[in-house]
């Protein structure tokens, strides 16, 4: 007995085909549907990235506006930016045009000899410099008042008073000083 | 209806089973895969040589009722004298009579399929194949050939489709024969009303079932109805007696069939009794049958004493014959069915008697002689889809349609779904934004960093003017002091003397010496205490806003050292001797403030 053609057809057009066409059409669904179950797992990670990361930015924003931060460390910069020996010497320049010679007077600048003991341990880079005057004690007690809110990055290292023998009235109360300041500076890029 | 070649497209072969589906009821409906005896109303056609007996038999009522005649047809005839099919008026004669059986409920309950049995008593011929087929078993094969090819099948160029439908007999039992099967023939005459009857069903969509049988094949297969006591029928000679013809078929010790031919009657309705003599005697000595049992049966009309009269030349020369002589007519079987009738009589189906044992006989019952004459051929038939083929089409059309709506259910959920995702504040969110919010936090993160850094480092820890405001508050003016050196310094306290590795302590240092005049310096001793030497520097602290002077914490300490004795201050320029004499006390006092690496103000030694 011959095999019947219609069953043949019959499962070709009617069972195969159609089930390799609609599988196709399934497959491609489904594969549509996880592409875009990854791209949306893939979105929503990004946005659990940026809400993560917004917040902590709002953090450090706020953290950064409060108590004028930013303003401030603007302000340090410009300072931090300018070299350190010739900002010295302008503002002191500056400090001591202010006074008459025979008041307070710049005696001796330069670099301070021997290392610093502060700077060395945080590996920041500093400079040093070593300042000497003669003059009054109030004077030179503005002179560093002045310079010293003019250079925030300045600390005091060391600090000497020795009074100056007088040899004429002219003379009288006057004061030597000699100063040593450590300098921060920015790191070089 | 036409059909396409089983080599056709399988997609046009397709197509076709789709249309069967839609516009027929061959899926629904089983009656149009049945026989014609299998359906509940059958209408039965005897056509003999001389006369159509005409019945209708209700087989779930098991009654009969007398059949309307077959009116006469004429034909529509081609250019080379062939018949074509029914003429216009011949086929609305045909129509109209089977509508009115269908119509009516005179046999019964309004019928939903027609049975139509033509039983062919009218013509029966008898050809031995080719010799090249004679001897071949392989019996359907080579029915299938017969019924396409009789002219090859039979060896004969001069066979013509329009002189009859040939089918084979297999002669059933038979061994080591070159002989194995015989090609029947009967006549088509009826052919084309048998198509019209189909084509009739088929315009009404309605099972008209038509099958048109060789009468004398259905009598033999119905011999053990007519004769149970022959057995199996071993070693018999039957002689089947029809209006124009005597079939004569003989079995062998076996009960095998050995041979059998038609005796066309020469003279009147039978034949003569010399010639059925003649013919017993010269096949008996044929087949080497030394007493063969006679089995004389009338299938058309004559009575059981005319055969013995007939047969009673035989018996003179042969008094110990067995036989039997008798007219189907007078059987259990064929009472009360139309003209008593055996072919009829076999539509009820009766029972087998229990005598008969002949399972040759009962193959020919089952199968060969039921052959449908005017039936299609294999490949005919494998051209209309099977009652499976279409039910499976139906399934397969529930199922792809089941499958769409999953699948659009599937896409409909996946769009949905694609909706909603693409609604959500995830999809909207710009592709660069996390990267960009990262960079900005970056940003942010190290500018913290770079202020932490330089608020630590640009905290105020040791501030020139201040430490010389100290010295202000430590001796105020007119307070009998004279001061010889001041000295002050900020030192770093060493790492490793702290338990905190990444901070820096630091220590600011006041050493001064000078002189005194002990009747207005009467406080001075007070400055070697550190109690007061704390409170001095936390009121420095806090009247000039200096908080990393004040001490009292526990990160903070303050050591005090103060020695005096009595020196005489030397005069000078400065301090002429009326002065320098008051001043008869030296001092020398150290002051250690020290801040440690836990302390806030402590420097951070990591970059």
């Amino acid at each position: 007995m011959k095999a019947s053609p219609h069953r043949q057809a019959i499962v070709i057009f009617g069972i195969i085909i159609p089930i390799v066409f609609i599988g196709a059409l399934l497959g491609g669904t489904f594969y549509g549907k996880s592409k875009i179950a990854h791209i949306h797992n893939d979105k929503v990670a990004k946005l659990e990235r940026y809400e993560a990361a917004k917040v902590q930015a709002n953090q450090l924003e706020a953290t950064m506006s409060a108590d004028n931060r930013r303003e401030k460390m603007e302000y340090w910069n410009s300072k931090l930016e300018q070299d350190f020996i010739q900002s010295v010497t302008s503002n002191l320049n500056t400090i001591l045009a202010k006074f008459e010679p025979d008041v307070l007077t710049r005696t001796e600048m330069g670099q301070a000899p021997g290392a610093s003991n502060i700077g060395p341990k945080t590996e920041n880079p500093h400079v040093r410099i070593q300042l000497s005057f003669e003059g009054g004690y109030k004077p030179m007690q503005l002179l560093l008042a002045e310079l010293e809110a003019e250079m925030p990055q300045l600390i005091l290292e060391s600090l000497s008073i020795q009074p100056i023998p007088s040899k004429s009235e002219r003379d009288l109360g006057k004061l030597r000083f000699g100063v040593v300041y450590l300098g921060w500076e920015k790191p070089k890029a | 209806m036409e059909l396409l070649d089983t080599k056709a497209n399988p997609l046009k072969i397709y197509r076709q089973a789709k249309r069967i589906l839609k516009s027929t009821s061959r899926a629904r409906n089983a009656d149009w895969y049945k026989t014609a005896e299998e359906l509940p109303l059958q209408w039965h056609l005897w056509i003999g040589a001389h006369r159509v007996v005409s019945a209708i038999y209700n087989s779930a009522q098991n009654q009969w009722f007398e059949g309307p005649q077959i009116p006469d047809v004429s034909f529509d005839i081609d250019e080379n004298g062939n018949h074509t099919g029914l003429d216009d008026g011949s086929r609305n004669l045909v129509h109209e009579l089977l509508r009115q059986i269908l119509s009516t409920k005179e046999f019964g309950k309004k019928p939903k399929s027609l049975g139509i049995s033509i039983h062919l008593a009218n013509d029966f011929r008898v050809r031995d194949l080719a010799p090249d087929f004679s001897a071949d078993t392989d019996f359907n094969a080579l029915n299938e050939l017969l019924v396409s090819a009789p002219d090859i099948a039979l060896g004969d160029d001069t066979i013509l489709k329009s002189d009859g439908n040939w089918r084979l007999l297999p002669l059933l039992g038979v061994k080591d024969s070159d002989k194995r099967s015989v090609a029947v023939q009967v006549t088509n005459q009826l052919e084309l009303v048998a198509k019209e009857f189909r084509e009739y069903g088929e315009m009404r969509n309605m099972p008209i079932i038509v099958n048109a049988k060789a009468a004398p094949l259905e009598a033999l297969s119905a011999l053990p109805y007519l004769a149970p006591q022959f057995g199996t029928f071993e070693n018999t000679i039957c002689l089947l007696q029809y209006e124009s013809y005597t079939v004569i078929a003989a079995t062998g010790k076996r009960g095998e069939l050995l041979l059998i031919r038609p005796l066309f009657h020469r003279s009147g309705v039978s034949l003569s009794e010399s010639e059925v003599s003649d013919v017993i005697t010269k096949t008996g000595a044929l087949l080497d049958m030394k007493s063969p049992r006679i089995l004389y049966l009338a299938l058309a009309g004559a009575g059981g004493e005319e055969l013995k009269k007939t047969l009673s030349l035989y018996l003179e020369g042969n008094s110990d014959a067995v036989f039997q002589c008798a007219s189907v007519s007078n059987i259990p079987i064929t009472q009360g069915v139309p003209g008593g009738l055996l072919e009829l009589a076999m539509a009820t189906n009766p029972e087998l008697p229990e005598e008969s044992s002949s399972a040759t006989i009962l193959e020919y019952r089952n199968e060969w002689g039921l052959q449908d004459f005017f039936g299609p051929s294999g490949e005919e038939i494998l051209r209309m889809p099977t009652r499976g083929d279409l039910q499976l089409l139906k399934f397969s059309g529930y199922a792809q349609k089941a499958a769409i709506l999953c699948l659009l259910g599937f896409a409909g959920w996946t769009g949905m779904d694609f909706f909603t995702k693409m609604r959500s504040e995830a999809w909207k969110l710009e592709p660069a934004a996390a990267e960009e919010m990262e960079a900005n936090l970056v940003k942010l993160q190290k500018e913290r960093i770079e202020w932490s850094h330089w608020n630590n480092l640009l905290e105020k820890r040791s501030e020139g003017w201040l430490a010389m405001e100290a010295l202000l508050e430590l001796f105020p003016d007119n307070g009998g002091v004279i001061l010889r050196s001041a000295n002050y310094r900020a030192e770093s306290t060493t790492a490793n003397e702290r338990s905190n590795e990444d901070k820096l302590g630091v220590t600011r240092t006041w050493e001064l010496s000078g002189y005194s005049n002990p009747e207005v310096a009467t406080q001075i001793s007070s400055l070697g205490s550190r109690t007061h030497i704390a409170s001095l520097l936390n009121e420095i602290a806090e009247k000039n806003k200096a908080d990393y002077l004040a001490v009292g914490e526990e990160s903070r300490s303050l050591d005090v050292t103060l020695q005096q004795k009595q020196a005489s201050m030397p005069s000078s320029f400065d301090f002429p001797a009326k002065v320098a004499r008051h001043f008869r006390n030296s001092f020398e006092l150290k002051i250690d403030q020290s801040i440690d690496a836990t302390d806030e103000l402590a420097f951070n030694i990591s970059k």
